[in-house]
């Protein structure tokens, strides 16, 4: 088939560049989904660390007696491999919080823990205990500011 | 007629290279997309491998510690230089215990009637583990799991019972 005007290296040239747009379309694409997916990824190791962080911090808490409970709200830090590290060096930060509820029989604590990173939430978690005959009354438990 | 010729032959090579070079764009480009994209590939499939290594295991340890928390039925006990965990339980009027432990890179359980003797290969291998240790303090178990790069991941359990057991 002859084009009128057109050698055989136009036409080359033009398909040629048909498939390198298509191509490039298709790599936008592609590096868009890659991101995505490692982000994902991150997202994923970031959940897991927090969740194992914040229950060994509510198993820990669950195990303190009520006279030993702090009331206040508590910060620790944690690396980019979720070892405990000091502030400077922290990627994510858990804080704990405690709060006391007066009941007939005994008082409920409620525990809050939020880790975050760069203020972005990561994971939160309330728990609850309650401590059968003891009353903040009767041996309150030491506050903190 | 030689001017003509030249100026044809000059026109002819300008579009060869320039096609070359198109051609070279593309397989730059082609070339580029596969590497990072196995890149990422590479690294999205390290993390998920260590969020299952880690995770697997305490979660399984876990499961299993809230389904034994009875008095004094949990405890450390270190055999062949390994710590194991040791679960009693009273099925069908016989005490049997479930040692979970690790072996040859896996997470090993084996349940018997307590007092029976064993190896530790006798044991099923249940999920991959790289390093796993134990610390049983103030009625509270800590375990420690490690991923085939060394990351560790420790998770607290504390009992519902007290427990007598020693680290």
């Amino acid at each position: 088939m002859k084009f009128k005007g057109m050698s055989r290296s136009h036409l080359f040239l033009i398909e040629l560049t048909v498939v390198i747009l298509f191509f490039a379309f298709a790599s936008v694409i592609s590096l868009q989904v890659f991101s995505k997916a490692y982000d994902i990824g991150n997202d994923t190791t970031a959940l897991n660390g927090a969740i194992m962080a914040v229950q060994t911090a509510a198993e820990t808490d669950k195990n303190t007696p009520f006279q030993d409970l702090t009331i206040s709200q508590e910060a620790t830090y944690f690396n980019k491999d979720w070892q405990i590290s000091s502030l400077s060096d922290a990627t994510y930060v858990m804080t704990s919080a405690v709060e006391l509820e007066e009941k007939w029989a005994g008082t409920m604590a409620v525990f809050d823990y939020t880790v975050s990173s760069e203020n972005e939430i990561v994971y939160q978690l309330q728990t609850k205990k309650y401590y059968s005959g003891e009353t903040t009354s009767s041996s309150s438990p030491s506050e903190v500011d | 007629m030689d001017h003509r010729f030249r100026l044809k032959i000059g026109h002819t090579s300008l579009d060869f290279i320039f096609i070359l070079a198109l051609l070279c764009v593309f397989a730059f480009g082609a070339l580029m997309a596969v590497i990072l994209g196995s890149n990422t590939y590479k690294e999205i499939k390290d993390s998920m491998d260590s969020n299952y290594e880690l995770r697997t295991p305490l979660s399984y340890i876990s499961t299993k510690i809230r389904q034994h928390d009875d008095a004094d039925s949990i405890q450390i006990i270190t055999k062949e230089g390994t710590d194991a965990l040791v679960l009693e339980s009273l099925d069908a009027g016989v005490l049997c215990q479930t040692w979970i432990y690790e072996y040859n890179d896996s997470l090993y359980e084996v349940y018997l009637d307590k007092g029976t003797e064993f190896n530790l290969e006798d044991g099923i291998a249940i999920v991959p583990s790289y390093g796993l240790a134990f610390d049983l303090e103030n009625n509270l178990l800590k375990v420690e799991a490690s991923d085939h790069q060394g990351n560790t991941r420790s998770l607290s359990l504390s009992f519902r019972t007290d427990q007598g057991g020693e680290s």
